[in-house]
């Protein structure tokens, strides 16, 4: 009896499927058909050029299909040119609202074809013009119009998937309980290639490594901050890691101390061996090391001291070797106070592609590499923050009770929200990091214990690794 | 390839309806959502409305100068509303019971808000302040107390105790005992002093190096006059006014100032000091109207020109201090005192005929004023002296004084038998002779009496005794309630009534 309900049920759900899936590809089929002819257009403008480095600059509908069909038809044909032999695509998007792209025009500079796509409406067909500008020439030299069919239930369909590739996004894959007044986490392959992990409190840095798939204690690290010392009623802090010829750099920044503690093993391991190990004190929080206009710095800022949060200020140190700075050598610019910031930059450079900020009202920032900054939508908001390999940035809600994380595609200095997570607990804060042979980020979450007069006392801690099977 | 990728977008295809009611959704979501952010956040003003203190050095001698020290001075340890012990200054506290010795650790890298490190020397040096002051629980300290000894390199102080007393950290949460750096313009509390204008505020800023962590909030402005409405004041409990019962929490202090005409000297004659009782009775309780003497009003009390608090409460109520008819609180004495007082005019005509210096306690100092109007008004010859209370026995070995006007501070929570050895102790000045000797041995007794009746009994032919003996006369009593404005949180209070400001920030 049980075996029949079973086949039964398995036919039905096949049915279900197929008339599901028909339906989406009817559903599409005009977007989609829309977007190949526009990027095939494209690629065969370009077919006999050469060293073709192109962007889309402009683009905008006024074709009355909702901003997320809009979205959705840029996104495909961005996947459509992204992966063309003969051109170097960048994507440069920042934004799309209210029937309009932002997009991040200091990369322009690198660019010798801008392309504009304007998508307008004819009866029920649905038109895209296509304009492509040569900046060697400084004249439009090509304009095209093409056209299609769109459904009616079409849009409807897209509206309804807002996130169609989910089960490919950020997952988590390991929780692990943590400790109330966690600062930071770190994890990072060493010399060996053996993975490390550092866990940063307020006295001390307890070094980890990753031994048959387990974690075994390789050393504490006791830190003795000098005065001027500043108590705080919340601690916070940032760890950060610099793999630098051969060398392993580890710096430990916080709000109560003026200055970060740099600690340096000459061999590229955190063995426990006091000769390779040199260490210093800077009076910035290091954050990344990066080269912008050539020029290698070491980029930071600092804790308005004993409070929760960064004065407003983005500092970067011209770089040395030997992590000895001088504030008078530092290159400053000035921005609002705030609670998180990060500096992307590709994986396989150190070039600066953006800047990604939470200030003190919870609203997420955008910089460029030239630190000027880019218009986000103004209901866009955050709490911590995180850049991955310059290629993903990962943002927590803003509120507590039940939090969410927001994975943002970054690449190339553009910004698109693709995958959200529902989170349990508070996120404090999200870290770049590893596990096994995944990348991506390390959230260290907390649910709110008893409450203190002003504050909860966290409890119940997890640390959590999130990172996308393609990673 | 890049995954496709879609923006957070309003769904367009809403209608205007829908869209109406999305967007006061998410406005109301987006309220919410910034009422639960999650990281505390620094920054703002709030106002307190308290007296004005003589200078900084500390000397809690009223509730509202206790309230203004906590703010500047950090407590050894603090004695929180649940019972619990904390501290800011020490890392460790440990005593061990076979060798009597109390062990404190400072914590490492402290200072004093002008960045000066906090040694050991200055523990023992705030220790040897408190154990030297006229207090039951100081006295208490320094009986058991054998030495104490500080260890520099260790950053550790230790208390030997004559007896074994593993309750020796409770001596320790006295408010009066508190770190001081030996200048008064150095300060160890959650802020610091930054500007003083005499008569109008003094504005206190978030102490940097403070042990408990740096305040949320910028600035404390701390005013001296009629406010409306400061975010944190005192006043007597339940007041009335809609402003302040819609606007601000009320907070029962379970403190309250007793107030008492003391004779410390045994000469004088009965009939001038009942006169002087009967004149202070009559200001405080029912003088306030020229009128009617006797009845309480609040005309009267404006024409006044009471200060902060007593404007406050004669608004709501009509006078802000009950009759006490009773050495301590009348709802916990075993007995009523008759106290035989004299008409105003008998009392005006003695005072006439007497030459009579009446010495006040500073942290009487509210009175100073209407007191005088008040005198003026009714034609009463007799002269008012303040002195500081830090300084009264200084002021009494070179001064006879014969009429002292003085305020005590008691909490709630204080048994019956603690406030009379108090009285004892701190008022009986160069009176205490063998029979109060005896009298305090009873009171030691009470406590460990099984029978209530039987105690109760004990008490109150103590008080009579007290009472009898004519060195002090109980006036009137002011009982206290903090109003704290809604959007001010954090605000505690510890388990002596007195206000925590440590963790206060603006909502």
């Amino acid at each position: 009896m049980n075996k029949k309900i079973s086949l039964r049920w398995v036919i039905f759900s096949i049915f279900i499927l197929v008339v599901a899936g028909g339906k989406e590809r009817i559903h599409a089929q005009g977007l989609s058909e829309l977007a190949d002819k526009t990027s095939q257009s494209i690629i065969d403008f370009f077919n006999d050029k050469y060293n073709i480095r192109t962007s889309i600059t402009h683009f905008e509908n006024v074709s009355g299909i909702p901003d997320l069909s809009a979205q959705k038809f840029y996104q495909l044909v961005i996947a459509e040119l992204e992966t063309a032999a003969k051109i170097s695509f960048t994507d440069l998007l920042v934004n799309f609202s209210q029937n309009k792209g932002e997009f991040n025009l200091n990369q322009v500079i690198s660019l010798n074809y801008l392309i504009s796509i304007r998508l307008s409406r004819n009866k029920t067909r649905i038109g895209a013009g296509i304009s492509i500008f040569s900046r060697t020439l400084d004249k439009v030299i090509h304009v095209k119009y093409l056209e299609t069919l769109f459904e009616e239930q079409e849009t409807d369909m897209l509206n309804t998937t807002r996130y169609p590739f989910e089960g490919l996004g950020f997952s988590k894959i390991i929780e692990l309980d943590a400790q109330p007044n966690l600062l930071d986490v770190k994890s990072f392959l060493d010399a060996d290639g053996q993975l490390v992990i550092l866990y940063y409190f307020p006295e001390e840095v307890e070094i980890y490594k990753l031994q048959e798939n387990q974690l075994k204690k390789n050393r504490t690290h006791p830190f003795k901050w000098a005065r001027p010392y500043y108590p705080t009623l919340a601690n916070e802090g940032k760890a950060s890691v610099f793999l630098d010829n051969g060398m392993l750099v580890l710096t430990f920044g916080n709000n109560f101390s003026k200055v970060s503690r740099v600690l340096i093993f000459k061999n590229g391991r955190v063995d426990p061996d006091p000769p390779n190990l040199i260490e210093a004190d800077v009076d910035f929080v290091p954050f990344r090391h990066i080269e912008l206009n050539g020029a290698q710095y070491i980029a930071g800022t600092r804790y308005a001291v004993g409070k929760n949060y960064f004065e407003g200020k983005l500092i970067l140190a011209p770089y040395n070797p030997e992590w000895k700075f001088q504030d008078d050598s530092y290159l400053e610019k000035d921005v609002p106070s705030f609670y998180a910031l990060d500096y992307a930059t590709p994986g396989d450079s150190r070039v600066l592609t953006s800047i990604h900020i939470v200030d003190r009202s919870y609203k997420y920032k955008f910089y460029a590499d030239n630190f000027e900054q880019l218009v986000v939508e103004g209901k866009e908001r955050g709490a911590s923050l995180c850049c991955f390999n310059g290629q993903w940035l990962a943002v927590s809600d803003f509120s507590s009770g039940s939090d969410r994380l927001y994975f943002y595609k970054i690449q190339g200095g553009s910004r698109n929200l693709v995958f959200e997570n529902p989170v349990d607990g508070e996120i404090v804060f999200i870290s770049e990091g590893a596990w096994m042979t995944a990348k991506g980020f390390w959230v260290y979450t907390c649910k709110p214990g008893a409450k203190n007069a002003s504050s909860y006392v966290h409890a119940d801690c997890k640390l959590q690794f999130w990172s996308k099977k393609s990673e | 390839m890049p995954l496709p990728t879609c923006m957070p977008i309003v769904n367009c295809n809403s209608g205007v309806k829908r869209v109406n009611s999305t967007a006061k959704i998410s406005i109301i979501l987006l309220a919410l959502c910034l009422i639960c952010a999650i990281k505390p956040h620094y920054g703002g003003e709030i106002t307190i409305r308290l007296n004005e203190p003589d200078d900084f050095i500390f000397n809690p001698s009223s509730y509202s100068n206790l309230i203004f020290y906590s703010l500047i001075y950090e407590n050894l340890f603090y004695l929180k509303k649940d019972g619990r012990i904390e501290t800011n200054i020490f890392k460790e506290y440990k005593y061990d019971s076979q060798t009597r010795i109390l062990n404190l650790v400072l914590k490492d890298n402290l200072s004093f808000s002008n960045g000066k490190p906090i040694t050991p020397q200055n523990v023992k040096s705030s220790l040897s302040i408190y154990l030297d002051m006229n207090l039951v629980s100081s006295r208490k300290l320094r009986k058991m107390c054998k030495r104490i000894d500080i260890f520099p390199r260790e950053n550790r102080i230790i208390i030997e105790s004559v007896v074994d007393n593993p309750s020796i950290v409770d001596s320790l949460t006295a408010p009066e005992l508190v770190l001081v750096s030996g200048s008064d313009q150095v300060f160890s509390g959650v802020f610091h002093p930054v500007e003083w204008v005499q008569n109008q505020y003094l504005l206190l800023k978030p102490n940097p190096f403070y042990p408990g962590g740096r305040s949320y909030l910028d600035s404390i402005k701390i005013i001296f006059y009629d406010f409306h409405y400061p975010d944190v004041f005192i006043s007597t409990p339940n007041a009335s006014e809609p402003v302040i019962k819609g606007g601000f929490d009320e907070v029962n202090a379970g403190v309250f100032q007793n107030i008492y005409l003391a004779f410390p000297k045994s000469e004088g004659s009965n009939n001038t000091r009942i006169a002087v009782y009967s004149l202070l009775k009559n200001f405080f309780l029912d003088g306030r109207s020229d009128e009617n003497p006797g009845k309480p009003s609040k005309k009267g009390a404006k024409n006044l020109s009471l200060p902060d608090d007593h404007l406050e409460a004669a608004s709501s109520s009509t006078t802000p201090y009950m009759e006490l008819n009773s050495l301590t609180s009348n709802d916990e004495s075993p007995i009523t005192l008759n106290i035989r007082t004299f008409p105003f005019s008998q009392s005006r005509t003695i005072l006439r005929y007497s030459k009579v210096n009446l010495y006040i306690l500073s942290s009487l100092k509210d009175i100073e004023k209407p007191f005088s109007d008040f005198l003026t008004r009714r034609g009463v010859p007799l002269d008012s002296v303040f002195i500081n209370d830090s300084q009264l026995i200084n002021f009494m070995n070179n001064t006879p004084i014969d009429y002292l006007l003085m305020g005590k501070i008691f909490t709630r929570q204080l048994p019956l038998e603690e406030k009379i050895k108090i009285i004892l102790k701190e008022m009986s000045f160069g009176r205490f002779d063998e029979t109060y000797l005896k009298l305090l041995n009873q009171l030691d007794e009470v406590k460990y009496m099984n029978n209530e009746e039987l105690a109760m009994d004990l008490m109150a032919g103590i008080i009579e005794k007290i009472v009898d003996d004519g060195f002090i006369l109980p006036i009137c009593q002011k009982r206290y309630s903090l109003y704290i404005k809604k959007n001010v949180k954090g605000l505690a209070l510890d388990y002596y009534g007195k206000p925590l400001f440590q963790e206060v920030g603006l909502k």
